[in-house]
């Protein structure tokens, strides 16, 4: 009996680290996505910003309105890079297989290192 | 308005302060302190080198020319930075892994370290960076005059061009103090990168402080100044255009491409980490820096005088306002911006210059003199300063040449498309492993001069000067034409030289790379730089598997043998408590593993093989490198090796060769002893017995005693002559025979022989002689006689003919260029069989059957007496009977022999 709870723990227990190595890909794939949709989505609105779709030509407001878009457009794409820094710095270390860090323990690395790692 | 004394001395100050600024860093980086120095902050403000003085004024400038059209010069690099996962961080990843220096050393070494590219990118970068620095020389020359604009009408005004010149100077002043104290390996400068850091904040702060006036001190607010962006008439129409997106690619090829943002960017990068925090705040920094730039130019067109220059707008509007504190601290963020542009851009510029282009050429010269290398520091130091110097010169002189009145913004742009001519080799070294150094120098070069021809040179006003461009283009050929090349319609030069030095640069880059192969460090340099993160997925997929533990076993086993590698295997898997004998690949095993390898193939060897397997680390160029340095010295040494084996193999077959023959030797001398002892026994044994007969014998008869003292007598005579034909050998073999050489004619010693070896009356053959009488030798008569006696003994001999009849003859020939006399012996009996034709002339051999007498010594002596007269003596097939052959050379010179004294003889 004994074994064979043994046995079905263990098969849990697989199953269980299939699904979390499953969903850790699928984040990675997600993180990675993101990391290339900022400066797609960047590059679309900054070649081809769609204020002039609002507006005629001739408009005197053009100008601030064309300013007040991608300004706008400028600041949101700022946004979702901040958010992704700290995952992909820990996708970026999974990938070295190095092991991931705490904040703490990086605020404690910076703190601690006075020479290049060069 | 202000003085020039004062102005000078606020620069001089700030300046002196960022000095003591990045002293500071420096030491404390030194020692291990203010390890903050290497934050994430510090590296993102010090990207703000991007923004030099065409940021500080030229915006504004800009803005008012061209409308938003400013805007892409920032927009370009936040794009780079949002996508800093794709592109940044493989650069950084690549930089640090093979210690870059530039981005000259990153595109060389992408395409196998080739020299040239690492030039041609120096000078590429030196063209473009020229027009830059003049604009940062312009932008300093024009504040200081606005400023001073009171002294201006006055007697002690500075001239626009020596105050860019001094400006220069000061500039390259401190550049060399900043950069060039000492060389560091890694070309890092943390006191430089603090002070930029310093410096961005400093500027950043000066345009907010300016926008903020300008805003709420001078147009009311936020709402008012929106409003009155609108009725500025900052450039009508859509600025959305193919100047534009050019402009965009331009900004975003040059945060990519220009040498100052790599050193601040890849080579002073402390950790990688540090780029996720610089995608989002340097964007945010361009985004700030940006923001009051219409409100700025707005209020500029609306409050200066008609005409005023834009481009100072910055400066001359808080002075119309009154605010000379405020225009002081614009001032200082413009002299701010240029500086730190002008001091990172030549320490970038003079490391390549003095890197790719003077240490080769000095250290080629050095070697080709023969002369030893020796301390290269203090050259390179030399080398460094020099090329500042030389660097500020060029931009100085471009500003003289350009006249100083062109829009700051013009003069970026044309540097931004000559640095772009680098984008297609630097994307193609990050992403295309088949790129080639041919396809990178190809598309470098037409790029570069398509630039060069279209914009660099119509930029300095002096085309029509070189008699290169009228209206119909140089030398009449209308194609040429250069703001109109191939025929083109592109209105704006700055489309039409971007357009297609792209086309040629790119062209001519995929085109030769498709159609040029790689050699082998382009090769694994190519996978080096693509594959930079795969390295990392296999180690993360292969780091402690069984894959891993296999390969490593095949490795052993074919260098270390399969019992030392299975012995091996077994004891580290059975002290890691594993039954399968199959250890996991912990650090611990694989670098015991590693030093049993290296003992066979050599550290550097072991470790890239290793490495390759459990991927704990990227095999390196300097890996390859060293362990292709180790299989050379391993090849070197096997062919010594086998030069060994082979010199031994030849000596143990000489040894061989020596040891039959002294067996043969030996052979000999038991059948010499045998022989003699034979030979001598013979008459002995006769001479005794009948010694004893007459000793004994009383009542012998005389004539008995008389015949037998007879015997004794003849048996004595033939023992002695045997003695003395074996001390005449001996004496020839050991060469101690002393020759005297005289001319005689050959006919009179054949007669000679003859009547001493057939006395008249006791002659049984007949004799023929048939000897020209003016063959005449220089040779040693009596032993040539002697050869001719035992010739003509034998035949006497030996003969069996009915009639024995011998013929002597002889002739002169020349064989070879040489002439040569030939004497025949030729004899009428039934001849000598080939087989014994050469074992006759060795010692003691005589005929079977023969019934000959003799010890068989004769031929060979004549055979030693004729070789020391320098001929030869053969028994040939002759027309029945035996026929002997000598031949000597007319002039004799007797053969030198081994032993003889000096003053011996003529050998």
């Amino acid at each position: 009996m004994k074994r064979e709870e043994e046995s079905a723990g263990r098969l849990q227990g697989g199953e269980g680290g299939q699904r979390a190595a499953l969903h850790r890909e699928v984040r990675r794939r997600q993180l990675r996505s993101a990391a290339a949709l900022v400066p797609l989505v960047g590059l679309t609105v900054f070649a081809w910003p769609p204020a002039r779709l609002f507006v005629a030509d001739g408009d005197p407001r053009a100008i601030w309105i064309d300013a007040a878009t991608i300004f706008t457009g400028w600041f949101l794409l700022i946004v979702p890079t901040m958010l992704l820094a700290r995952p992909l710095i820990r996708l970026s270390a999974e990938e070295d297989g190095l092991p991931a860090r705490s904040r703490s323990a990086e605020r404690a690395e910076r703190a601690g290192s006075g020479t290049g790692e060069r | 308005m202000m003085r020039f004394d004062l102005l000078a001395a606020v620069a001089l100050g700030y300046v002196v302060f960022l000095f003591l600024v990045a002293w500071f860093a420096e030491r404390g980086a030194r020692e291990g302190r203010l390890g903050w120095l290497r934050s994430a902050w510090v590296y993102t403000l010090s990207l703000s080198i991007y923004c030099t003085a065409w940021t500080f004024y030229g915006a504004v400038g800009g803005a008012v020319r061209g409308g938003l059209e400013f805007l892409a010069i920032y927009l370009g690099p936040s794009l780079v930075f949002f996508a800093w996962w794709w592109i940044l961080r493989k650069m950084v990843r690549i930089g640090r892994r093979h210690r870059l220096t530039s981005i000259g050393d990153l595109i060389s070494s992408r395409y196998g370290k080739s020299a040239t590219l690492a030039v041609l990118v120096t000078i590429i970068t030196l063209l473009a960076t020229t027009p830059y620095i003049a604009l940062q020389l312009q932008s300093v020359t024009l504040s200081f005059k606005v400023l001073m604009a009171g002294e201006g009408a006055g007697p002690h005004a500075a001239p626009a061009d020596s105050l860019a010149l001094w400006v220069a100077a000061g500039l390259a002043f401190f550049t060399i103090l900043f950069g060039t104290r000492s060389i560091d390996a890694n070309e890092r400068h943390e006191g430089v990168v603090m002070a930029i850091a310093v410096e961005a904040v400093v500027k950043l702060m000066a345009l907010l402080a300016v926008g903020v006036f300008v805003v709420w001190g001078m147009s009311g607010g936020p709402g008012p100044a929106i409003a009155q962006i609108g009725k500025a008439g900052l450039a009508e129409g859509n600025p959305f255009g193919d100047r534009w997106l050019a402009i965009l690619f331009l900004s975003a090829s040059a945060v990519l491409a220009l040498p100052r943002m790599f050193q601040v960017m890849v080579v002073e990068n402390a950790d990688e980490r540090h780029l996720a925090v610089a995608a989002w705040a340097f964007p945010l920094y361009l985004f700030l820096i940006s923001l009051f730039v219409l409100p700025i130019a707005a209020a500029g067109l609306r409050l200066l005088p008609a005409g005023s220059n834009p481009d100072l707008f910055v400066l001359t509007l808080p002075l119309a306002a009154g605010r000379e504190d405020l225009a002081l601290f614009a001032f200082l963020g413009g002299f701010s911006s240029a500086t730190s542009m002008v001091i990172v851009a030549t320490i970038a510029l003079a490391t390549m210059v003095s890197n790719h282009v003077v240490l080769p050429l000095w250290l080629g010269l050095r070697h080709m003199r023969g002369a030893e290398i020796g301390d290269v520091r203090e050259l390179l130091l030399l080398t460094r300063r020099l090329s500042i110097l030389g660097i500020l010169a060029l931009g100085y002189g471009y500003y003289r040449i350009s006249g100083g009145s062109t829009a700051l913004t013009s003069m970026g742009l044309i540097a931004f498309v000559g640095i772009a001519q680098l984008i297609p080799s630097l994307i193609g070294a990050l992403y295309w492993e088949s790129a080639t150094r041919a396809g990178a120098l190809a598309g470098l070069t037409l790029g570069a001069l398509i630039w060069g021809w279209t914009l660099f040179l119509p930029s300095l006003g002096q085309m029509e000067l070189l008699g290169m461009v009228g209206e119909d283009g140089p030398f009449g050929i209308a194609w040429l034409r250069p703001h109109a090349l191939f025929g083109s319609h592109i209105d704006d030069p700055l489309v039409h030289a971007l357009v297609w030095s792209m086309v040629f640069n790119v062209g001519a880059f995929v085109l030769t790379s498709l159609l040029t192969r790689h050699r082998p460090l382009e090769h694994v340099q190519g996978a080096e730089f693509v594959r930079v993160f795969r390295s990392g997925e296999e180690r993360l997929r292969r780091g402690s598997g069984r894959a891993a533990s296999g390969d490593l076993l095949l490795l052993a086993r074919r260098i270390l043998g399969d019992r030392e590698a299975g012995e091996l295997f077994r004891a580290a898997a059975l002290a890691q408590g594993r039954a399968d004998g199959m250890p996991t690949p912990t650090p611990r095993f694989v670098a015991e593993l590693e030093r049993r390898l290296a003992g066979s193939v050599g550290a550097a060897t072991a470790h890239a093989l290793v490495s390759q397997i459990v991927g704990g680390e990227a095999v390196s160029l300097e890996d390859l490198v060293a362990a292709a340095g180790e299989t050379v010295q391993i090849m070197e040494y096997s062919a010594r090796l086998e030069e060994k084996s082979r010199e031994l193999a030849e000596t143990a077959a000489k040894l061989r060769e020596a040891y039959e023959a002294l067996q043969r030797i030996s052979e000999q001398k038991d059948a010499f002893l045998s022989q003699i002892s034979h030979e001598l026994r013979t008459p002995m044994t006769s001479i005794r017995a009948l010694a004893e007969i007459l000793q004994e014998g009383d009542d012998l008869d005389p004539d008995r005693m008389r015949r037998f003292a007879g015997i004794i007598h003849a048996e004595s005579v033939r023992l002695t002559r045997l003695l003395d034909d074996l001390l005449a050998l001996s004496v020839l073999e050991r060469g101690e025979v002393t020759l005297h050489l005289e001319n005689a004619a050959l006919g009179d010693l054949v007669d000679r022989a003859v009547a001493s070896a057939l006395p008249e009356g006791h002659r049984r053959l007949e004799v023929s002689v048939d000897v020209p009488a003016d063959l005449v030798l220089d040779t040693d008569t009596d032993r040539l006689v002697q050869v001719f006696i035992n010739i003509i003994s034998n035949a006497e001999k030996y003969c069996d003919a009915a009639a024995p009849r011998l013929e002597i003859r002889a002739e002169r020939l020349a064989e070879d260029g040489q002439e040569r006399v030939r004497i025949v012996f030729e004899d009428n009996g039934s001849g000598i069989a080939p087989a014994e034709r050469e074992r006759i002339f060795e010692k003691f051999v005589r005929i079977d059957g023969t019934g000959g007498v003799g010890a068989g010594l004769g031929l060979a002596i004549s055979r030693e007496i004729v070789e020391r007269l320098g001929g030869i003596i053969r028994c040939e097939a002759g027309r029945a009977g035996a026929r002997f052959v000598i031949e000597l050379p007319p002039v004799a010179a007797p053969v030198a022999t081994p032993s003889a004294a000096p003053g011996r003889g003529a050998a």
